[in-house]
C-alpha cells in the first residue's frame, strides 16, 4: 500500500483542512470587532 | 487582559516561552505567580492590592485550622479561640463579606430605595460606584472550598507561595473553571518536563475555544438583541432572540472555558472541565450535571450538601434545591431577575423531585409519563427513541425559556416579552 493511501495520510490531510479551515474562519469573522465574554462580568 | 485578544495571544505565548524554556524547573511555579499579576493588574492595578491582601487573610487563618484541626483529632483540650470550625467561619465570612461589598451592596442599597419609595417614604441613599474586581466571584468559591476543604480534613497544607499560585493561577482566574485546591496543589508538586502534548492540546483547545465564540456567540448577538428592548420587537423576533441567546451562551462560554482549559494544558495542568453537551439532556438535573459544571459541583458540595441535601423527606430536599438555585442565581448577577433565573431552575428541579416521589407511589398520571421536564431520568437511561428525543425538546425549551428572564434587564422587561411571546400583550 502506497503512503498516500493509509489511514495515516488521509488523517493528517483531514486534520490540516480543518485546522486551516478554523482559524481562518476565526479570521474572518473576528475582523475589527472586539467583544468581551459574558462571563466576564459576573 | 481578555482571552480574544492579541494582547492575550502574545502574553500566554511569552510566558510559555519563558516557562517551560528559560526558567529553571523549580522556578516555574514563580513564574506562573508574576505572570498571573502581570495578567491581573493589566485593567485594574489596585485590584491586585485587594487579591493580594485576601490571599494573605485566608493564608493566615487557614493556618488556625490546620494547626488546631490536628489538636481537635488527638483529643487535646482547646480553647473556645482554638476551634478550627471558628477559622473556618471567619474565612467564610470574611470572603463574602468582601464578595457582597463590592457586587452586592448597589443592589441592596437600590432595593431599599425601591421599598422606601413603595412604602411612600421620601427618603433616598445614595448607591456607590465601586468597579467590581476581576474575578472576584470565582476566586472567593475557590477561598471557601479551601477553608471549608481544610477545615474536612482533604486539604493538605502548603507554604503561602504554592497556595497564592492556585488562587492566581491566570488562565483560571477571571471566569473559571473553578478549580479543587488538593488536584491542582498535586499536579503543582508534580515536577513535569516539557512535552508536545501539552502544546498540540493546548493549542488546539484554545482554538476551538476561540471559534466558538467568534464564529457562532458574536454572531448571535444581533439576533439575540430584541430581548434588552422586547417592546420594539414583533412576537417572531423575541421567539428568535430566546434561541439565539441559548446558543449565544453556551458557546460563548463554553469558549471561553476550552481556551481556559487549553491555556492551562500549555503549562501542563489539568483544570476541570465544565460543559459536557448540556442542551443534549433528557432532564434538568442532568442539565446541570451537565452546564458549568464546576460551578454545580460546587454549589452541591458547599451549599446544597451542608443544606441537609437529599436526606429527609421530599420537602426538605425540595426546600435545598430552591435555596441553593437561588443563591446561585444571584452569583451570576446582583439584580433581581438573576434570582428569579435561579428560582426558576430550583422549581425546575422540585418539580422534578417530587414527580419522582410521585411516581414511585404509582399516583403519577399517565400522561405526565410520556414527555416532561425532569422525568427522562427516572426512565430506564437505555431507552433510546422518540421519548427520550421529545424530554431533550422539553428541556431544552425550559432552559430557554429560563434564559429570558437571565438576559432580559429587568424581571419586568422579561415578563413583557414573554407575555409578547405569546401574543397576550403588544399585538
Amino acid at each position: 500500500m502506497k503512503f498516500w493511501q493509509s489511514a495515516n495520510f488521509w488523517h493528517a490531510v483531514y486534520s490540516c483542512v480543518f485546522w486551516i479551515v478554523l482559524v481562518t474562519a476565526i479570521v474572518l469573522c473576528s475582523s475589527g470587532v472586539e467583544s468581551k465574554f459574558i462571563y466576564t462580568d459576573f | 487582559m481578555i482571552f480574544n485578544t492579541w494582547t492575550y495571544g502574545a502574553f500566554c505565548a511569552l510566558t510559555f516561552l519563558v516557562y517551560w524554556f528559560v526558567s529553571p524547573p523549580r522556578w516555574r511555579s514563580a513564574v506562573l505567580l508574576v505572570a498571573s499579576y502581570v495578567f491581573f493588574t493589566y485593567h485594574y492595578p489596585w485590584h491586585a492590592l485587594l487579591i493580594f491582601g485576601m490571599t494573605v487573610v485566608v493564608y493566615t487563618l487557614s493556618l488556625g485550622i490546620f494547626r488546631y484541626r490536628d489538636a481537635l483529632r488527638r483529643g487535646d483540650p482547646l480553647r473556645w479561640y482554638q476551634h478550627p470550625k471558628l477559622y473556618m467561619i471567619a474565612i467564610i465570612v470574611f470572603c463574602v463579606g468582601t464578595l457582597s461589598y463590592y457586587k452586592y451592596l448597589k443592589m441592596a442599597i437600590a432595593s431599599l430605595n425601591g421599598l422606601l419609595h413603595l412604602a411612600d417614604i421620601h427618603k433616598t441613599y445614595a448607591i456607590p460606584s465601586m468597579v467590581v474586581p476581576l474575578g472576584i466571584s470565582f476566586f472567593v468559591f475557590e477561598f471557601i472550598h479551601y477553608a471549608v476543604d481544610a477545615y474536612q480534613g482533604k486539604a493538605q497544607r502548603v507554604n503561602f507561595f504554592r497556595f497564592a499560585v492556585f488562587i492566581m493561577y491566570f488562565p483560571t482566574l477571571v471566569s473559571g473553571p473553578i478549580k479543587r485546591y488538593q488536584i491542582f496543589v498535586n499536579q503543582m508538586f508534580e515536577m513535569k518536563r516539557f512535552r508536545m502534548e501539552y502544546l498540540n492540546e493546548g493549542l488546539a483547545r484554545i482554538l476551538i475555544g476561540l471559534g466558538k465564540k467568534v464564529i457562532i456567540a458574536d454572531q448571535m448577538t444581533p439576533y439575540a438583541a430584541p430581548l434588552l428592548n422586547p417592546h420594539a420587537a414583533t412576537a417572531g423576533q423575541l421567539w428568535l432572540a430566546m434561541y439565539a441567546y441559548a446558543m449565544k451562551i453556551y458557546f460563548d462560554f463554553s469558549g471561553y472555558s476550552d481556551i481556559a482549559i487549553g491555556s492551562a494544558r500549555l503549562f501542563g495542568y489539568q483544570v476541570p472541565e465544565n460543559f459536557n453537551f448540556p442542551y443534549l439532556q433528557k432532564n434538568i438535573a442532568t442539565f446541570w450535571n451537565n452546564w458549568h459544571m464546576s460551578l454545580s459541583s460546587w454549589i452541591r458540595d458547599y451549599i446544597y450538601i451542608p443544606l441537609g441535601g437529599n436526606r429527609g423527606s421530599v420537602a426538605f430536599a425540595a426546600r435545598n434545591s430552591l435555596i441553593a438555585m437561588a443563591i446561585s442565581g444571584l452569583w451570576h448577577g446582583a439584580a433581581w431577575h438573576f434570582v428569579l433565573w435561579g428560582v426558576y431552575h430550583g422549581l425546575g428541579l422540585v418539580w422534578m423531585r417530587y414527580y419522582g416521589h410521585w411516581k414511585k407511589s404509582g399516583q403519577a398520571p399517565e400522561f405526565l409519563a410520556r414527555v416532561t421536564i425532569g422525568t427522562a431520568g427516572l426512565k430506564r437511561p437505555h431507552i433510546a427513541g422518540i421519548r427520550d428525543v421529545l424530554s431533550i425538546l422539553a428541556t431544552f425549551q425550559f432552559v430557554c425559556f429560563g434564559w429570558i428572564l437571565f438576559y432580559c434587564p429587568s424581571v419586568h422587561t422579561a415578563a413583557y416579552a414573554v407575555l409578547k411571546m405569546f401574543g397576550i400583550v403588544g399585538g
